[in-house]
């Protein structure tokens, strides 16, 4: 599944039970996540895309962005194309 | 060896007293040394005159590295004023796991809290590196601010410059003055009221589970003994993932493992409710960010009693463990368990009738530090923080480095003998084993 940060923001949302969260809110400091969020969100995005996160990786992680930056990295991960014309 | 202060960076107050958990880390000094002993294991080249020079950039750049601590009426206050260089001692490196001697004796050495500064430093120098033993008052450092100073201190010996400012408000204002609006004023009241009932519900909850069952005892005096493990790679990651798949984080695991272990061990009963102490980072959830660079204790640790029952299901444990530590992170209790800690302490010296908790566990993740440093690197970096006989009878703090799991365990030998503390060991990295499979 192509990984979309408007798909990783939904996805935070919802696990954090907040409505539309910015792409550079912190997770932590602005969205008050707690640790069982963070692995939650971690496990979640690992499900729904089918990548596999770096725990030191997603320790260092602070915004949504930086969350979706990270899912873009791991292995398998598809990857949205730069040209909409071009197969991801 | 003597510094003169050049240009040091001025703190806007010259003092500031001391509140929440840094006055109940004072409060426990006045019995036992309350330090954190850190261990930074160096492979290469780091001479003792570039280490000399780090610790005087350093005390130049940290207020709290000037500061001593002086009673201010029934509390006390930090003097950014002491005069005294960071002393360094060097001497030669002992072969093998020497260091742990050396390091179990500075725990011992207490800091002059009155002439300050509130830290030193040893270096036990090898022919192909050295072990770099820091000693901080726990007062002014913390797992995040004390790896930032390390990071800032193998920079400075390597001759790096530091890419970013000193903070201009390190020490100034402890974390009860940033607490959020919610736990000020009346808000503060209201949330210290509900802290205080629940901590008497789980006082009654621990006196009725614990009749019948064995006693921690408490000693007239004990020393702390410092056992390191570590868990390799395929264990660390096999719990990784195992976690992910019953959704428990890392903490929760390393502490239920912990509490079966030490009831197997220690508390023979097949029901026993045991305390047990974790430790969280207030940083990010204060009214202003506060830099990992601003030395400074911005701890909070949430205690709560959890039944252990010897034939438990690992997982059913675990996830009981964590639902725990999330109750108090969600209620108030992150903000009112630091503001309330010096009433707690004052409480448990003056009564000395109960010890804090059976087991404490302070996860830090994956470690921040940089290890290559041109002509030396981080080969290990092992800390312990000071406990006493009315402390938890085992403890640990655990960190995620080059993918292995480092436990630095603490025990006193009023409680037990190394034999005894190793059992412990094995015993919980057999549960974590057994629980992984």
């Amino acid at each position: 599944m192509l990984i979309e940060l408007d798909d990783v923001r939904r996805t935070v949302g919802l696990v954090l039970g907040r409505h539309d969260p910015n792409a550079d809110d912190r997770l932590v400091e602005d969205l008050g996540a707690e640790s069982i969020d963070l692995l939650n969100i971690v496990v979640t995005l690992e499900e729904k895309y089918g990548v596999s996160i770096d725990e030191v990786a997603a320790t260092g992680v602070s915004t949504v962005r930086d969350l979706y930056d990270l899912a873009l990295k791991s292995p398998h991960a598809a990857k949205p194309s730069a040209d909409p014309g071009r197969p991801a | 060896m003597t510094m003169p202060p050049q240009n040091p960076a001025p703190p806007r107050a010259s003092t500031r007293k001391l509140a929440g958990l840094e006055h109940a880390m004072r409060i426990t000094e006045e019995h036992t040394p309350f330090s954190v002993v850190a261990v930074l294991r160096l492979a290469g080249d780091l001479s003792p005159a570039a280490l000399r020079r780090a610790l005087d950039t350093l005390q130049q750049r940290h207020p709290l590295l000037r500061a001593r601590i002086l009673p201010a009426g029934k509390e006390y206050a930090f003097h950014f004023d002491a005069e005294r260089p960071i002393a360094l001692d060097v001497g030669e490196r002992p072969p093998a796991d020497g260091w742990i001697a050396v390091a179990q004796e500075e725990m011992q050495r207490r800091l002059d809290m009155t002439a300050g500064p509130l830290a030193r430093c040893r270096y036990l120098a090898g022919p192909s590196g050295g072990d770099l033993i820091f000693t901080l008052h726990h007062t002014i450092a913390d797992g995040v601010s004390g790896v930032h100073l390390f990071r800032e201190l193998l920079a400075l010996c390597a001759g790096q410059p530091l890419d970013e400012p000193p903070d201009r408000d390190e020490g100034q204002v402890p974390a009860a003055g940033l607490f959020p609006d919610d736990y000020t004023g009346l808000g503060y009241t209201l949330a210290a009221a509900g802290f205080m009932r629940r901590q008497m519900a789980d006082e009654m909850a621990f006196r009725w589970g614990s009749i019948g069952v064995r006693k921690a005892p408490i000693a007239a005096a004990g020393r702390c003994c410092f056992l390191p493990i570590r868990f390799g790679a395929e264990i660390t990651n096999a719990l990784i993932q195992a976690g992910r798949r019953h959704r428990v984080t890392l903490n929760a695991i390393l502490s239920a493992g912990m509490l079966m272990a030490v009831q197997r061990q220690l508390y023979p009963s097949p029901r026993v409710p045991l305390r047990h102490i974790v430790f969280a980072d207030l940083r990010p959830r204060l009214r202003r960010d506060v830099p990992a660079s601003a030395l400074g204790c911005f701890l909070t640790m949430y205690r709560f009693t959890t039944t252990v029952e010897a034939t438990r299901d690992f997982w059913s444990f675990a996830g009981d463990v964590q639902d725990s530590t999330m109750r108090a992170a969600r209620s108030s209790e992150r903000y009112m368990a630091y503001a309330m800690s010096p009433g707690m302490m004052k409480m448990l010296f003056r009564m000395k009738a109960f010890r804090m908790g059976a087991t404490a566990l302070s996860y830090t993740g994956p470690l921040t530090l940089p290890t290559d440093y041109g002509r030396f690197e981080v080969t290990g970096l092992h800390a312990f923080a000071g406990n006493m006989t009315l402390g938890p009878e085992y403890s640990a703090l655990v960190r995620l480095f080059r993918g292995e799991l480092w436990w630095d365990i603490l025990y006193l030998d009023s409680d037990m003998d190394a034999a005894g503390a190793q059992r412990i060991a094995h015993e919980m990295q057999a549960i974590l084993e057994g629980a992984t499979c």
